[in-house]
């Protein structure tokens, strides 16, 4: 094997703790659907305990057969639309560790997470001797991938190539024990960091893009060989379609290049606009973005299930041909979403299958910051037809539908059907937004800067998130994070009444505000209340009762009463209950049912009706 | 053009009608749709959130809204339906009468106007009944003649060609359910050029018709569909620019709308007129010169 960590060098010094290195020869067989590979890994026990066995994803596996764990849950009648030609697979032709060859019938599948024996997506292999502390392990393996026609993220349809998890990838080892779990269909992926030196050969004829810097290219024939680099990355993905268009920009120092569907060329500058704007804001919030090279790939609409996905320095997006500029909730949301996957995901490489609110909800947070702050809150989804919709809304949507029906901290493959999107996604977006309100917007900038700083490169754990809110609020924060990300708390504060009190006489003499806590989540909220003058006082409640009745004295009568009038609190699943008051609101009620009445008499008189 | 014009100055003529058409539109509506307004009253009657509501199409408050409100909301629909219906029946069966009214060419009497109503309102209501089945056949027929088209595409559409391809076979549906519409209107007013004569008859008589003059009756029929649509088009962009929340800006807003229906009803009105022109045009002049001398006769 190359050495490759003393090969050319892109960063001038390691950036990452580069424990799992590789280096691979891949074919891909364009008429076969299938990916020859030679992998020279490199791996080193980083850990202070003698390693005995090695285990290895085998991703591919998930896509054998339709009993493997990805198809789990999966209904009947939707499993029976798959083919079986449409499956693939991947198989080790051969092993060996320090050049010497390790029987194939020693390597045994297992099933760490839920004992299907029908799984091969983990193997597991002896070593020959162990591996001590500190000490460097390297591995060859042949394998043949047999790439599934695209079910999810990755595979072939027709003549386009999306190849993600292609190679036997190893586990990581940590705290004395491997973490390498099963493929499942909620779950993703993690990955010690590394250095990935590529070879990949196929017809000339397409247009490749990969996480890697194209350090050489030869072409031979009809076929071309391509050389790339990828270094401090987790992950190497390869995307390959003749039909590509290709752009290259130079942003903020960063090869910017765009890899998209011929007929989506009228989308080219919407998508440079947005990832602009995305570089600028991060770099500026978070930290530049630290790799030479991003790729944005944009799929064509018959490969949509390879679309919406991260990988490190490339990420697949998707836009729809015809959709107006101000409709954002597909091209520049689906970009913004998967280039905040840089960061966390790519930088802060949380494990994506124990603790998926790591990524996704920090991503889905960070992604409605972005766009808010280039569209506006209310207008950063789509102002199409006047109807102002944030990128939020649909997030707040969908947890408000079921907002008790799952925890956040719970591994992807044992949430329900239904409740990963809006318990990994939605929930702890609506959490950490509601979390940056309650600190205050700077306080939490610095929480997550200083998150980002001590685990960049790192594979952090929601503990080390707590703690440094902790060290950063000096208060226990505990009561928070429990209810929002461990229990099913429902938030739900609401004015009930505002009642005028009067003495034996008629006389006025004060008010008195119902405020009601609906759910079992307990939070302090800002109660607001306007005099008939129209001045108005705010005050605090800690949240804790069920029930709470807040006397006003004074000469004027309070007419109108808001809890969380800023509306700080996202978690809240109703705020259209927020608010009481006793002043005549005929003026906004006309004027909305003129607006019904327009709808219908218009409806009346449709199409046939004469 | 000339026909479309005469047709709109001799329906305009119809005020009176037009304003019965008008006045139950606006009395099925506002019955109606009070199921609504009142599910919107006791939830939103004390909250602060109606003005955000009635100021901006705030997508937050509407999708909270309606999930609140998801039960009270789904038994208003029952009722809009049910409005939806009634409308439609109503002005179906007072159709008799205006087409009536439009082909005796003299004097206009209200009481002749009822009495064509009833006369052949049981007709009109058959057509009305027919014409959704018929649409609905139309509208499959033109969705199986656009599939061998889908053959021209490649193997694997790129997508600006797959919406193509759908606006292609939209036009096609849209063209065949126009033309459909064109046919039952033919039929309506046969039917009362006619009096007693067989429906079915009527019906061949009008597509050997059709099929004689296809482009001079299309031409026209979707000349003053253009118009129509024309017309909401500019009431909708006009109304969109009118933000005072005022109640002077409210009751402008509201004749406003009124006085668009009351366009559109006389727009759609105008095209039996046209038809029964163009049909005069080309050879069917007799015919209506009779119908027109016997009941002049009556009068």
């Amino acid at each position: 094997m190359i050495n490759i960590l003393n090969s050319q060098q892109i960063f001038n010094s390691p950036m990452s703790s580069r424990m799992a290195n590789y280096q691979i020869h891949a074919q891909l067989n364009t008429k076969e659907k299938s990916l020859h590979g030679r992998q020279w890994l490199e791996w080193r026990n980083n850990s202070d305990v003698m390693v005995d066995e090695l285990q290895f994803h085998l991703y591919m596996n998930g896509f054998r057969n339709k009993s493997s764990s990805f198809f789990a849950g999966i209904p009947e009648r939707r499993l029976k639309l798959i083919k079986e030609e449409d499956l693939g697979g991947i198989d080790i032709l051969r092993f060996a560790i320090h050049g010497k060859e390790v029987l194939l019938d020693s390597i045994e599948y297992i099933q760490p997470d839920d004992g299907n024996s029908d799984d091969s997506t983990v193997i597991q292999v002896p070593l020959p001797e162990p591996v001590k502390p500190g000490e460097v392990v390297q591995i060859q393996i042949n394998f043949i991938c047999q790439l599934p026609r695209i079910i999810a993220r990755t595979g072939y349809i027709d003549n386009f190539f999306m190849l993600g998890q292609w190679f036997p990838k190893i586990g990581v080892f940590r705290d004395g024990q491997w973490i390498c779990h099963q493929f499942f269909r909620n779950s993703e992926f993690f990955a010690d960091f590394g250095v990935y030196e590529i070879e990949l050969t196929l017809p000339q004829e397409y247009v490749v893009g990969a996480t890697g810097l194209l350090l050489k290219q030869e072409i031979n024939d009809s076929l071309k060989t391509l050389n790339y680099r990828a270094e401090d990355v987790h992950d190497f993905v390869i995307t390959a379609w003749p039909d590509y268009r290709k752009v290259v920009r130079e942003l903020n120092g960063i090869d910017v290049i765009l890899l998209y569907a011929p007929e989506h060329s009228g989308k080219v500058e919407r998508y440079f606009d947005i990832i602009e704007a995305s570089l600028n804001y991060t770099a500026e919030w978070l930290m530049p973005y630290p790799y030479p090279q991003l790729t944005m790939v944009d799929v064509p609409i018959y490969a949509y299930r390879a679309g919406g996905m991260e990988y490190p320095c490339l990420i697949s997006c998707g836009s729809v041909w015809g959709t107006p500029d101000n409709i954002r909730i597909f091209l520049e949301e689906y970009t913004v979403h998967e280039f905040i996957h840089q960061y966390f995901y790519g930088i802060l490489a949380s494990n994506e299958s124990e603790e998926p609110w790591l990524d996704e909800g920090f991503t889905s947070y960070a992604t409605q910051k972005l766009l808010s702050h280039i569209y506006g809150l209310n207008r950063s989804a789509s102002t199409f037809l006047n109807v102002l919709v944030g990128a939020h809304d649909s997030r707040k949507k969908s947890y408000m539908r079921h907002p008790d029906l799952s925890t956040t901290m719970k591994p992807s493959w044992k949430f329900k059907k239904g409740t990963y999107g809006l318990s990994t996604y939605s929930k702890p977006m609506l959490a950490l937004q509601t979390l940056e309100n309650y600190l205050g917007s700077s306080l939490m900038d610095s929480i997550i800067t200083a998150y980002l700083n001590q685990w960049k490169f790192k594979h952090p754990k929601t503990k080390n998130f707590t703690d440094i809110v902790q060290e950063f609020t000096s208060q226990d924060m505990q009561w928070f994070f429990q209810q929002a990300l461990f229990d099913s708390c429902v938030l739900d504060y609401s004015v009930k009444l505002i009642q005028q009190k009067r003495d034996a006489s008629g006389s006025f003499f004060g008010s008195e505000i119902v405020v009601l806590r609906l759910g079992d989540f307990i939070f302090p909220v800002e109660i607001e209340y306007i005099f008939r003058d129209g001045s108005t006082v705010m005050t605090n409640w800690d949240g804790a009762d069920s029930v709470y009745t807040l006397t006003v004295s004074g000469p004027e009568p309070v007419v109108s009463a808001r809890v969380d009038p800023q509306q700080k609190i996202w978690l809240d699943v109703n705020w259209t209950n927020n608010s009481y008051t006793i002043r005549d609101k005929s003026t906004a009620f006309y004027r909305h049912g003129l607006k019904a009445l327009k709808f219908y008499q218009q409806i009346l008189l449709g199409l046939f009706s004469l | 053009m000339y026909l479309i014009v005469k047709g709109l100055q001799n329906t305009w003529r119809l005020k009176k009608f037009i304003a019965i058409l008008w006045v139950i539109n606006f009395f099925v509506a506002g019955l109606f749709i009070m199921p609504y307004w009142g599910n919107f009253r006791d939830f939103f009657s004390n909250r602060m959130v109606t003005d955000i509501l009635a100021d901006q199409n705030i997508y937050t408050y509407y999708a909270e809204f309606y999930y609140r409100m998801d039960s009270a909301v789904s038994s208003s629909l029952v009722w809009i339906q049910l409005g939806n219906l009634i409308h439609y029946l109503v002005f179906i069966f007072l159709t008799g009468g205006f087409i009536s009214v439009l082909v005796v060419r003299g004097e206009i009497y209200l009481k002749k106007f009822w009495k064509d109503c009833l006369k052949f309102g049981p007709k009109m209501l058959i057509i009305g009944l027919i014409t959704p089945v018929l649409l609905g056949f139309l509208l499959l027929i033109g969705f199986l003649m656009g599939l061998p088209f889908t053959f021209l595409l490649p193997d694997y559409f790129v997508e600006d060609q797959y919406f193509y391809f759908l606006i292609f076979m939209s036009v096609l549906i849209f063209i065949l359910i126009l033309g459909g519409l064109l046919v039952i209107d033919l039929v309506k007013i046969k039917i009362i050029e006619r009096k007693d004569q067989n429906m079915g008859r009527l019906l061949l008589e009008v597509l050997s018709l059709f099929l004689q003059y296809p482009l001079r009756f299309f031409g026209h029929y979707l000349v003053i569909f253009l118009v129509w649509l024309t017309f909401v088009a500019a009431y909708w962009l006009l109304q969109h620019h009118l933000s005072d929340r005022s109640a002077g800006g409210m009751l402008i807003e509201l004749l406003l709308l009124q006085a668009a229906i009351l366009g559109q009803i006389w727009i759609r009105f105008s095209r039996y007129d046209i038809l029964l022109r163009l049909l005069q045009d080309i050879g069917c002049e007799s015919d209506l010169k009779k119908t027109t001398q016997v009941s002049q006769e009556k009068m």
